[in-house]
């Protein structure tokens, strides 16, 4: 198990269009829910929570201090959201668990090394599962699972009943589901594009399409030609 | 050129860009992702010059995926022609984007080629873009 980390909370008031105002301040809201009662609001530092996150990666325990109540509270983060370019902590899900009882989480399938096929440019390493459902005790929890594919070659495939995991852990997926295949490189044909960029385009209401099928076929585009080509000729006239 | 099928009704109205993105933010399927960094109209055209140049760049290894498409139609009135007589045709097919939105991502290929192929992209773009990395957004 990893190192513990500990992060202070405070409960706060300001909730909904409070928020803004709290992040301005330099904390985060967050909420704490999952083994007790009721969700509990909070807001923590946002420094320490960047900090506190990035060491916890996507499973690790983190303990909260909440200012008024005595014993710490043990927790996962659940759902970070971020503002989508500067990254910065926008809210956080704390989710409480219970030490004695077992969860389901999400972990993340690493590949490292690279086999021979592939540094010869032969073969191609098709990835079949990012990221698994686990199910153990808060204590056994990990981030990632790490797969050797150095020594692969052409057709071989690693599959979930091959993944080394530790003792107590159940991965929540078919023994039979991949996780990786090497297969032979293929140049992909690129399909060259062609057509307008308007084209025609179906329009889903009934009739409707007709009827501007047919406008657009006989009258409209001859008309709005001609009117030009009118005018073109009407100074030449004159002349 | 991407363009739909089919669609609900010929022409639109122009709309609102206010905002960042509410979905497609974080990179998904690929390693490196090219984000919107203003809001804008991406014509199915230069999606595409996008699109050839990150294959050129990444010399048709690894895979590239485009995450936005243009569903939008605009419209335009033929050269010299008077006002009125309603609104125009079709002309172009975009894609609204706002700010934060990944637009392309790519996988398979170096850390260095794949900033060079999004890079190239971004000049293709009529918006300010950022090259994003996975495990950045993560």
């Amino acid at each position: 198990m990893a190192e513990s980390i500990h992060l202070d909370a405070e409960l706060r008031q300001l909730v909904g269009k409070g928020n803004p105002a709290l992040r301005r301040s330099g904390r985060v809201p967050a909420v704490v829910y999952g083994h007790r009662e009721s969700p509990t609001h909070v807001s923590v530092d946002l420094k320490a929570a960047t900090t506190a996150l990035r060491r916890a990666g996507r499973n690790g325990l983190i303990t909260l201090n909440i200012a008024t109540q005595a014993e710490p509270r043990m927790a996962l983060s659940r759902e970070v959201q971020r503002d989508p370019i500067k990254r910065t902590i926008k809210h956080i899900d704390f989710y409480e668990v219970s030490m004695t009882e077992k969860l389901t989480a999400d972990v993340t399938v690493v590949m490292f090394g690279e086999s021979a096929d592939i540094k010869s440019g032969q073969g191609v390493l098709l990835e079949g599962q990012h990221r698994l459902s686990i199910r153990c005790l808060p204590a056994d929890l990990f981030d990632e699972i790490r797969v050797d594919v150095s020594k692969m070659k052409i057709g071989d495939i690693i599959r979930v009943k091959d993944l080394a995991v530790k003792q107590g852990v159940e991965v929540l997926a078919d023994p039979d589901d991949e996780i990786a295949r090497m297969v032979r490189y293929v140049e992909a044909k690129v399909e060259e594009a062609a057509g307008a960029a308007t084209g025609d385009v179906e329009v889903i209401e009934k009739g409707k399409k007709d009827e501007e099928g047919t406008e657009a076929a006989a009258g409209k585009p001859a008309g709005k030609a001609a009117a030009p080509a009118a005018k073109a000729a009407a100074p030449a006239a004159k002349k | 050129m991407l363009m739909p099928k089919r669609v609900k009704h010929r022409k639109q109205m122009r709309g609102r860009m206010t905002g960042m993105a509410k979905g497609g933010v974080e990179v998904t399927v690929g390693e490196w992702g090219l984000q919107a960094l203003e809001p804008g109209w991406i014509t199915s055209r230069q999606i595409e010059a996008a699109r050839r140049v990150i294959v050129r760049e990444m010399k048709r290894r690894g895979k590239m995926w485009i995450r936005i498409f243009p569903d939008k139609p605009i419209t335009a009135k033929p050269a010299e022609t008077r006002m009125g007589k309603g609104k125009g045709s079709v002309d172009h097919w975009v894609s609204v984007v706002k700010p934060g939105r990944v637009m392309f991502e790519v996988s398979g290929v170096t850390a260095e080629i794949a900033k060079v192929a999004l890079g190239q992209a971004a000049y293709k773009l009529p918006i300010s873009a950022q090259i994003v990395s996975k495990d950045a957004l993560a």
